[in-house]
């Protein structure tokens, strides 16, 4: 399964004396003429009595300590308690000495031991798994290669009588990438991908040095092929993926984040030391081909991650902090809890940048850049780009920003090769020929780093009034409501350090309490609601979209209100507006489901018109009108007009009114909803 | 056949690589760096290979020792072929800032060649092509390089670069 691109040579094994003579022995003891003098040799070379002895001893240390009960061992193989005792979380057969190792510490221990002080030539025990190739020229200390510096220390192991001591491989690797300097990267989300809306971690470790570029990034990620959606989903969210670490240039990934998919990203320096960093290595180069089944919720990306940094720095209890749910931004505030982060780098994506020098520019300039990046003006002919043109520093500008928007639609394939090249070319001969311009000009302001943003969770709770009745006009009601969600963001929340425009809202449960009839009902469930806004302009044409699904209210023909479950859909465009905001437009689809519908279930298509007010830091609005015509199944029209607005008090505070005129089945009715949110 | 295309791919990337390592063998005594980042400005297929390879690589696994950029070299070559893959895998980024004559990738390029740092304000300047001639220059072998990768190269095709995981 490992692809060797650059054509390394896998075996590093030393042949010691040892594993040469068993290889002899195998191959003469077949031949008939002095096998027994053979045989008898091979007794003596590879009966190593003496070394057994002392792993006893040690085992018997062990035992004396019940060493497999410590954290750090815990650390290293994964240990988890849970309902059904301790289990490893690692799935691979390869990662365990001992057969039983992955629900029994003690008997891993032991294993791990016993086979430290085995022949170090080639062993195909334990390589079973799909990975096993690789294995088989690991010898034994390079497998365990950090549980074997552990267990020395913890043991007073005398080297002078294990085998092998040195895992030259390691050692090698180690040396290249020259490991004094290792941060965690979160880039932020993707604009129009829901997944990326979650975020994700890598860590990043290299020399210390002026630039990051030369760092490896180290990156645990699902393997799959599965492109079919739905499924991918379902299969991720049960395990079904192999999860594995890698490593890769850290260029490679800035240019699949930064120059292909749009997204920020913000470098948080660790402070670990020398021992700290090496052992954060040896940990990884034990996970070297093992998999782990990868839950996108729990165990992913950002969970596994936080063993290499517990393995770097014993005493660290950071993967006890999670459970079910693991979110990326959370790990990072958890390292930061734990002392280890130090001020965050910002890394603007290309689009970003494009955005930036944009804003700068007046309406001429940025038509001028567009024009030059299409193809429809030639930077060397243009009169504006000549001495008698445009100021030189407006020059120096507008190919800048012609030259990061030529790579950004080449990225995007919205220009060939054949085409880019002299255009690219061009531009930059163009540029070049304007002399340096000084990196300050496009020092772009970082905005608030993502962990200081509001928290991932939030509860909600204030009083809902409600006007039923001829024209709304009858009697009002009000009810007590409380609302909790476990995750992220939406769009009336504090929007610092967040994507602007996007939603995602999973699992809101609200509960109403019914004053009269002293009871609690479930007023509704939002399993998923994703919206994002993205704003055309001259340079970007995002489609904005919006999907959601769960129960909803819904007025049935007798005018009561039941649950029925929802699926909608939403497609259209958004604006930026100076003074107004995000002006929108989308198409929108919705199915629903339930018994208080007649006949079950009813399809219905519409649209909707809005805008997002969030131009202030601690005030924001939102006003929606939305139309939709249920002619499949329960025919029905539905009307809703929608007010809300948001007083940021503080990062995990705000204080919201929401009202809501609805018209459905020909009845209207007013809801108004004020109340307190908190982000905890 | 996404795998054939990766090999082929694979396959143009290699060939461009021979061609830059010569290259900058020159620019070590004293060619100039821009005119071989110009010259061979395959850095585009760079970018290209870049892109097919997280598509393939995206849904592979991936080695620790393997993803390295120059671990089984001996001490003496690696500076030199973490220069060589540094320029041919970032080309573009690093042809704009030759172009600002300053940046990220023309400071960590600085860093690969060794230059001190009192000396990279002189190689930040080299490199910028003024003249006419070396226009002429750098446009013919462009072609030649469109050329080999036609057919095979589609642009980055952004799938190609979704990541495969849940918190991607």
């Amino acid at each position: 399964m490992t692809i060797d691109m650059e054509g390394l040579p896998v075996d590093h094994t030393p042949v010691t004396l040892r594993s040469f003579q068993r290889e002899v022995c195998l191959a003469v003891s077949r031949s008939v003429s002095p096998w027994i003098l053979l045989l008898f040799l091979c007794l003596i070379a590879s009966g190593p009595s003496l070394a057994n002895d002392y792993v006893d001893t040690l085992i018997g240390r062990a035992e004396a300590r019940e060493l497999w009960n410590d954290p750090y061992w815990r650390t290293l193989v994964h240990y988890e308690k849970g309902l059904f005792g301790t289990r490893s979380l690692v799935d691979d057969p390869d990662f365990f000495a001992s057969p039983r190792g992955k629900t029994d510490p003690r008997a891993e221990l032991e294993a791990t031991l016993r086979l430290l002080f085995q022949d170090p030539a080639p062993t195909d025990e334990g390589a079973t798994g799909s990975a096993g190739d690789s294995l088989k020229v690991k010898s034994p200390i390079c497998r365990f290669v950090a549980r074997f510096e552990w267990l020395t220390e913890a043991l007073d192991i005398d080297e002078s009588r294990v085998p092998e001591t040195r895992c030259e491989p390691f050692e090698d690797l180690y040396t290249a990438v020259g490991a004094d300097a290792v941060s965690l990267i979160f880039p932020t989300s993707h604009m129009n991908s829901p997944a990326s809306m979650y975020g994700h971690t890598l860590l990043t470790i290299g020399a210390a040095s002026e630039t990051s570029l030369l760092s490896h990034a180290i990156n645990y990620s699902a393997v799959t092929n599965e492109t079919f959606g739905p499924l991918y989903i379902a299969k991720g969210l049960l395990g079904l993926y192999p999860g594995y670490f890698s490593m890769l240039p850290y260029y490679a990934k800035l240019q699949e984040y930064s120059d292909v998919n749009d997204r920020d990203i913000w470098e948080y320096p660790l402070e670990l030391g020398r021992e700290e960093i090496r052992r954060l290595f040896l940990h990884l180069y034990e996970l070297e081909n093992i998999n782990s089944n990868y839950y996108f919720f729990s165990q992913n990306c950002s969970y596994h991650l936080l063993y290499l940094l517990e393995a770097a720095r014993p005493g660290l209890e950071l993967t006890d902090r999670f459970g079910w749910w693991v979110i990326p931004l959370d790990t990072i505030r958890e390292v930061q809890s734990a002392g280890l982060v130090g001020e965050p780098i910002y890394r603007p994506s290309k689009s970003t940048k494009v955005s930036f020098l944009a804003g700068l520019s007046s309406r001429t300039e940025r038509h001028l850049a567009r024009d030059i990046a299409k193809g429809g003006v030639s930077p060397s002919e243009e009169p504006m780009l000549t001495d008698d043109g445009l100021p030189k520093d407006t020059r120096i500008r507008v190919l800048d920003l012609a030259g990061e928007y030529l790579q950004y639609i080449y990225a995007k394939g919205e220009v060939e090769q054949d085409a880019y090249v002299p255009r690219f070319l061009g531009t930059l001969r163009a540029r070049s020929a304007l002399g340096a311009s000084g990196e300050w000009r496009y020092s772009i302001p970082p905005p608030t780093a993502p962990e200081r943003g509001h928290r991932s969770a939030r509860i909600e709770a204030g009083t809902v009034f409600v006007r039923r009745g001829p024209g709304g006009h009858g009697p009002l009601d009000a009810f007590p409501i409380v609302a909790i969600r476990p995750a992220y963001h939406d769009l009336l929340d504090n929007g610092a350090g967040f994507k602007r425009g996007s939603q995602i809202v999973f699992a809101e449960t609200g509960i109403r309490y019914d004053p009269r009839r002293e009871k609690l009902r479930v007023e509704f469930f939002d399993a998923i609601d994703i919206v994002s806004l993205a704003p055309r302009d001259l340079y970007f044409h995002h489609t904005s979209w919006r999907i959601e699904t769960g129960l909803v209210r819904r007025t049935d023909r007798s005018g009561g209100d039941p649950l029925v479950f929802h699926f909608g859909t939403g497609f259209g465009w958004a604006f930026e507006m100076p003074l107004l905001g995000l002006p929108y437009l989308m198409f929108d689809t919705e199915s629903q489901f339930g018994g208080g519908l007649d006949p079950n279930y009813s399809l219905g298509a519409g649209g909707s018109a809005g805008v997002l007010g969030d131009f202030t830091s601690w005030w924001k609005f939102h006003l929606r009108g939305r139309a939709m015509l249920y002619r499949i199944g329960d025919e029905d029209d539905r009307l809703e007009l929608e007010a809300g607005q948001s007083l940021i008090t503080s990062t995990n505070t705000s204080l919201t009114v929401e009202v809501r005129r609805l018209r459905e089945r020909d009845r209207s009715h007013t809801e108004t909803w004020v109340s307190a949110r908190i982000h905890y | 056949m996404k795998l054939r295309f990766g090999v082929l791919l694979a396959s143009v990337c290699v060939f461009s690589i021979a061609g830059l390592a010569q290259a900058v063998d020159k620019t070590n005594t004293g060619c100039g760096l821009g005119s071989i980042m110009f010259k061979e400005q395959n850095g585009l297929l760079s970018n290209v290979c870049a892109a097919t390879f997280n598509g393939i690589f995206g849904n592979q696994t991936f080695g620790i020792t393997s993803g390295t950029l120059e671990c089984s070299k001996p001490a003496s070559f690696v500076s030199n072929e973490k220069l060589n893959k540094f320029v041919r895998e970032n080309m573009d980024n690093l042809a704009v800032d030759i172009s600002k004559g300053s940046g990220e990738y023309l400071m960590t390029l600085a860093v690969l060649m060794d230059t001190p740092a009192e000396e990279r304000d002189g190689l930040y300047a080299k490199p910028r092509p003024t003249s006419r001639a070396s226009t002429r220059r750098i446009r013919s072998p462009t072609r030649t390089c469109s050329a080999t990768s036609s057919g095979s190269s589609s642009p980055a095709d952004p799938s190609q670069g979704r990541h495969p995981t849940g918190c991607a």
